[in-house]
């Protein structure tokens, strides 16, 4: 009796300490799945203790509460006469997932409603339990019929599969006769990816095997017996030139990554992330399979996915992505192994996609991807994983869309009908970037073709479509709520600082863009551009109205959101604050080294006719002490330096020859006062550094010949043609056309004898983005107009708002792998770093669950 | 009665000597060039003792007690106390020792608390061992000699270093006058010039608010000992307005035409950025001005979810590869580099690998023709093996509670990785030997024998 009271006022106590002491409770994240690789989805029935296959596309999810729903597969019929019988409640889709650290899978039941969607495989012990496949599993697949089936898992150190019973997948490992759910199948090397092909009876384990450069295959096809691996040597590539053209170069050895299998089961692509091929292994003859000739994709790559079929295009194929071909397709999109772009190469035709991307964001010149062609899908970093997206609208027939019927010429006109951008319905690639994002891209959007249907003018005239989605281009979007269309004309504003000669104190000293045909030393201009500041985008005819014709942008998707400024003889960027060493050359002259400075590269130029950058020192003069005085009157203090200038007369990609002024006159003078390395910065000689601030710096000078740095003739006449395409009046061309200067450079025009400044003066300043003149800043002397000079840093800006950016959302810090379950509208993607497994939805596009 | 209490009030304050035999967060290794000499330096980590050492250790004996487990002292170490071993029970087949059998404790050197980093270079007359150590900002170093003796100014076991070998502890020695940069964090060496380039992780505030400096976050001193000189290294520039967090840095092969130089490139755990530091030897064209350091580029670490928290770095030993090595921390991965010493700034992310919990330091090594990484993870306790050029994982050594820096076996035909373990006061070793049979790995990638503290009686 006492014990007892003593237990109750023990209680009683440990109550009200608990009761005193309470607080919320900290939630801790307990990220089971760690290090998570890649993800299967399978649907599994669950009744009661059994657990049954099924594909995949027998298993739906809610769009309300994520419950199980019947999936888009064939439908139970029921038995003749009978209602279906089929319990759609118990089929629950399964995402596995293979965790690369500890060698295990993770079960996640998506069909959970409520509570814990992990599977505890072990529920006896504490903590989450999976199921061990072998060391550092790289890669999971998956081949389920109705009532039976497996998964297979690859791994980065074993030199078999592993296979589980899909029906044991929510089993415990330890348990009497697991190990009947489980078979290590030989490969015949150490595999990276692995798929399963079903080619008419046969079922094939398709495996990369990279480091024997070869892929292997496993007939599986009878479950209790699988073949001994029969190992396919892929061929050797060559070191190439663009679009796979061999250069006679020294043999690569394939080195497969990832292997995808085409639709039609007879064949699978294989990436190799060496050689810029993609393998083709025909597997039709189940004696013997062959490596047909290799896709020449132009580009190493790692990842692929197959499209589902685009409709054939019925007109407009001029403005299509791909201009030389409009016919119903198919494409395999492959990721480049060297930059941030995926490449499409159409199956239909059998020929790399060279996509009309002109002009087009992130083209050559991107600050991160310098050199990065228009012939891919640019992206802002590179892909790690690619998904076929086939939304429940997906028409695998690729049917041609219905004409509209309606004359709707206004709308058209228009430009454009908002479609909810959220909304994703038709055929699309989702790619997952190492940035730690999810980008979709579009390759027939059905909301877009819906919106072409409108576009009849007419009856019985030809379809016009005014715009229209252009394939493989990125999805351009600023945020999922905004329809994927311009609802309000990019805006340009523009101000000017930096200059000493103000506005306030004479409005014609300053520089301005030009606006109109001529500039007075009043000030005054007539603006006949799109706007009042003289920046206009490259425009073509859209429509007409009232007999008139109606302008729009060329391609309002590829205008961005950014930032664009012009600073006299601003600093090039890299070259801004570097070091050197100053020495006298063979001639008397000064040189200044600077290894790895890339002076090229970066865009110093020093060409006569053409401009002639300028050295500056920065840092201070180290003399001797009895130098100190001397120096310090030639080239000042820190504070305020003096004479520090010095004008390129040659460059070259690792050291400059620079001129002294008389000012300084003496080389031995600035030997003495700058004995030791100096930090220097470059800048453009008498001309306007234009910088984006997403599209890049993009300057067209490279080392030439003995490594002096030159203008790129063929990136020059680029630059030409954008001008040419600026011009609305086409008879300026000959004139202004000559008057460009080098890529991401603007010059300043001249004062003609009339004290004007006339457009024919004022070299074109034009890229992919945009076109424009600068005038030059006025003064009056002695009543004349002359031009005065500009400040240095003297900077002109404008922003361009209401652009689009495509669309990208975040999917944790290393996403590695990404899944669309068929017929179902939702992707999960898995994230190497923190996340796990986090599921997204399609339509409408939101964020959803994290599995962790 | 009030003398016992006035001695009872003045205690010595000296504070607790460091053992001699054993080690305490050790945080650092360095080896002999001959591989003879394994150098440990335990940093005091919670400041239980008035010091840190530097503990040469018999690596012959190390590697005969793999051999033959039955042997029972340190040819190395006269005089030393038998070897007392046991099973390691997290470990089949291995064993843990105890350390100071194989500690030559008459060389044990005092040093000041917080050692972080530590090398050895080989100068044409001498070999010399450079310690960065925060306690004292200084870069303390030794003269070696390939018995396990370790000069630093002081004689005796646990004597602490003399002031002379404490470079960058003090102004006088410096031809600028000043002293090393507070928070060194690690080290890199060329011998060939005798540069020791050191950085900092100094987060101080603007410290001039005329010029809006910084704290000097680079370093460089040079040691005469490069040019058969035997007096100290001298602190010759240090430079700030830097990036913060400043990590790790590895020496460029020079580059053609530009032999007079040598260029680091450091990591920051701060800033996605890659910087490039040159010292420049003088002007001997013109005059033979002070040698100096500056920062002659950076790179912007792109391509990835941040980036912002890069650790080790190393360069591919076949420089045909052009490649180098990241361990980074956001995200936790191996980041492999294209990296044109020739052409180093236009170095950009080529792959990451996601990496197993709280990444840190990093080895590489040649096998059979292939590249391979030791990744070492400190909140994860175990060492990945990474094949880097098929970009696949080897496997993984698990290691003690606090796995830090590792280093090769530098000699020739003993395949062994040394490792630290900062929470056990241990030295681990790992077996590298290739095995004959693939099929039956036995210890490879599996630590055979663990230096540890006292073991139980």
């Amino acid at each position: 009796m006492r014990s007892h009271h003593f237990r109750v006022v023990a209680a009683f106590l440990a109550l009200l300490a608990g009761a005193a002491c309470s607080t919320t409770p900290a939630v801790t994240n307990t990220n089971n799945i760690v290090r998570a690789s890649d993800v299967e989805l399978v649907c599994l029935e669950i009744v009661g203790s059994t657990v049954i296959p099924h594909p995949a596309a027998r298993c739906g999810l809610s769009d309300t509460d994520n419950s199980a729903v019947a999936g888009s597969g064939p439908a139970d019929a029921g038995t003749a006469g009978d209602a279906p019988q089929v319990d759609y409640t118990t089929y629950h889709l399964h995402a596995v997932v293979p965790q690369f650290d500890r060698g295990e899978i993770g079960v996640v039941d998506l069909a959970t409603t409520t509570g814990v969607a992990l599977v505890d495989n072990i529920p006896a012990v504490p903590g989450f339990s999976f199921l061990p496949v072998g060391p550092f599993p790289v890669s999971i697949t998956s081949d389920i019929v109705e009532g039976g089936g497996y998964i297979y898992v690859a791994s980065a150190n074993l030199d078999r599969v592993v296979r589980i019973d899909a029906s044991a997948l929510r089993s415990n490992p330890t348990a009497a006769g697991f190990v009947a759910h489980r078979r290590e199948i030989p490969v015949g090397g150490l595999p990276r990816d692995v798929t399963v092909l079903r080619s008419g009876a046969r079922v094939w384990l398709v495996s990369t095997l990279p480091a024997a450069s070869a892929v292997s295959f496993v007939d599986v096809t009878d479950p209790a017996n699988p073949s001994a691996p029969s190992v396919v040597a892929l061929g050797a590539g060559t070191t190439s030139g663009d679009a796979g053209v061999a250069d006679g170069g020294t043999a690569v050895p394939a080195h497969p990554v990832s292997v995808v299998a085409d639709t039609d089961g007879a064949r699978v692509f294989v990436t190799d992330d060496a050689n810029p091929v993609v393998h083709v292994l025909d597997v039709s003859d189940p004696a013997n399979r062959t490596e047909l000739a290799p896709l020449a994709v132009g580009v190493r790559n790692r990842a692929a996915a197959v499209s589902g079929n685009v409709r054939a295009r019925r007109y407009g194929c001029d403005v299509a992505t791909d201009p030389d071909h409009c016919a119903a397709t198919r494409y395999l999109f492959l990721t480049s192994a060297d930059d941030g772009a995926v490449v499409a190469w159409d199956i239909g035709r059998g020929a790399r996609v060279l996509p009309n991307q002109l002009p087009q964001p992130n083209l050559r010149g991107s600050r991160i991807q310098p050199s990065l062609r228009a012939d891919r899908v640019a992206l802002v970093s590179p892909a790690t994983a690619l998904v076929a997206i086939n939304t429940t609208l997906y028409d695998p027939a690729a049917q041609p869309v219905a004409e509209s019927g309606t004359v709707d010429e206004t709308t058209c006109s228009a430009g454009y009908t908002p479609v909810d951008q959220s909304v994703f319905s038709g055929v699309f690639m989702g790619v997952v970037l190492r940035t730690g994002q999810l980008a979709i891209l579009d390759l027939d959007d059905y909301n877009v073709d819906a919106w072409e249907a409108q576009c009849r003018r007419a009856a019985g005239s030809t379809l016009n479509g005014a715009y229209r989605f252009v394939r493989h281009a990125p999805r351009a979007s600023t945020t999922l709520a905004t329809a994927p269309a311009l609802s309000a004309p990019p805006v340009v504003s523009a101000v000017i600082q930096g200059a000493a000669h103000g506005q306030t104190l004479e409005g014609a000293s300053a520089p301005t863009f030009a606006c109109g045909d001529s500039r007075a030393q009043s000030g005054s201009t007539t603006c006949t551009a799109t706007n009042s500041f003289g920046v206009h985008l490259p425009q073509r005819q859209i429509g007409v109205s009232a007999g008139a014709p109606v302008y729009g942008p060329t391609d309002p998707f590829t205008s961005r959101n950014e930032t664009w400024t012009f600073t006299f003889e601003g600093l090039l960027p890299g070259l801004d604050q570097y070091g050197g060493a100053i020495t006298a050359d063979a001639s008397g002259g000064l040189r200044v080294d600077a290894p790895g400075a890339l002076f090229c590269t970066r865009g110093a130029l020093a060409r006569d006719g053409v401009a002639h950058d300028v050295l500056s020192i920065v840092s201070d003069p180290t003399p001797l002490a009895a130098d100190a005085d001397l120096c310090s009157r030639v080239f000042g203090s820190g504070t305020a330096p003096l004479n520090r200038d010095f004008a390129v007369r040659r460059a070259f990609e690792d050291h400059v020859l620079v001129d002294v002024s008389a000012e300084v006159g003496d080389v031995g003078l600035v030997g003495r006062c700058f004995p030791q390395a100096v930090h220097f910065q470059v800048r453009a000689g008498q001309q306007w550094v234009a910088i984006g601030g997403v599209s890049g710096f993009v300057h067209d000078v490279r080392p030439g010949a003995d490594l002096e740095c030159e203008v790129d003739p063929v990136a020059q006449a680029e630059v030409v043609g954008w001008a040419q395409r600026c011009l609305v009046d086409a008879s300026l061309a000959p004139t202004l056309t000559s008057l460009v200067c080098p890529a991401a450079r603007a010059c300043t025009g001249t004062v003609g004898s009339d004290g004007a400044a006339h457009r024919a003066d004022a070299p074109m300043f034009a890229n992919a983005y945009f076109c424009t003149q600068i005038y030059p800043a006025l003064a009056l002397r002695s009543s004349r107009v002359v031009a005065a000079p500009v400040d240095r840093d003297t900077l002109m800006s404008f922003a361009i708002a209401n652009a689009y950016d495509y669309f990208r959302t975040a999917v944790g810090t290393l996403p590695s792998a990404v899944r669309h379950p068929a017929g179902i509208d939702r992707i999960f993607v898995v994230d190497s770093g923190t996340n796990g497994l986090m599921e997204f939805r399609l339509n409408p596009f939101a964020a959803g669950r994290i599995f962790n | 009665m009030a003398l016992v209490a006035g001695l009872a009030g003045c205690p010595d304050n000296s504070g607790v000597v460091p053992p001699i035999d054993q080690f305490f967060y050790p945080v650092s290794l360095a080896a002999s060039p001959s591989g003879n000499w394994l150098y440990v330096t335990s940093a005091d980590f919670d400041l239980r003792y008035n010091g840190g050492t530097v503990a040469p250790v018999d690596l012959a004996c190390v590697r005969a007690a793999i051999a033959d487990p039955s042997r029972t002292t340190c040819a190395g170490v006269p005089g030393g106390p038998a070897l007392r071993c046991s099973a390691d029970r997290d470990q089949a087949g291995a064993r843990v020792c105890e350390s100071r059998a194989f500690i030559r404790s008459a060389q044990v050197r005092r040093i000041s608390p917080y050692a972080v980093d530590s090398a050895v270079a080989q100068y044409p007359t001498r070999t010399r061992l450079y310690v960065a150590v925060r306690g004292d900002g200084s870069i303390t170093w030794f003269d070696l000699d390939d018995a396990g003796g370790l000069d630093c100014g002081a004689q005796g076991a646990g004597a602490t270093c003399s002031d002379t070998h404490r470079a960058g502890a003090d102004t006088s020695q410096s031809p600028i006058a000043a002293r090393l940069a507070p928070d060194p964090s690690s080290l890199s060496l060329d011998p060939e010039r005798g540069w020791i380039f050191v950085t900092h992780q100094s987060t101080d505030p603007t410290v001039d608010p005329n010029t809006n400096a910084t704290q000097p976050r680079a370093s460089l001193l040079r040691d005469p000992a490069s040019t058969g000189g035997s007096g100290a290294p001298v602190l010759l520039s240090a430079i700030g307005n830097l990036s913060p967090g400043l990590s790790d840095g590895v020496l460029l092969p020079r580059a053609t035409g530009s032999g007079a130089r040598s260029t680091w490139v450091v990591t920051s755990r701060s800033v996605p950025f890659l910087s490039f530091f040159q010292a420049y030897p003088g002007s001997t064209a013109l005059r033979d001005g002070q040698p100096f350091l500056y920062q002659s580029s950076s790179v912007t670490v792109t391509g990835l979810n941040t980036g912002a928290d890069s650790r080790a770095i190393v360069l591919d030993p076949d420089p045909a590869k052009r490649r180098a090595y990241i361990v980074s921390r956001l995200p936790e991965a191996l980041l492999t580099l294209s990296l044109d010493a020739a052409n180093p700034t236009t170095a950009v992310v080529t792959d990451a690998r996601p990496l197993p919990g709280g990444p840190s330091r990093l080895v590489v090594r040649t096998v059979g023709g292939r590249t391979q990484l030791l990744v070492v993870s400190f909140d994860a306790r175990v060492v990945t093996v990474i094949d880097a050029d098929e970009g696949r994982v080897l496997g993984e050594i698990f290691t003690g509670r606090g796995p830090h820096q590792a280093i090769l076996d530098p000699s020739a035909g003993h395949p062994f990785l040394y490792l630290v373990d900062f929470l056990d006061a241990a030295v681990e070793v790992v077996d590298l030997r290739l095995p004959a049979d693939p099929a039956n790995p036995g210890t490879y990638l599996h630590r055979v024998l663990t230096l540890a503290p006292q073991l139980p009686e």
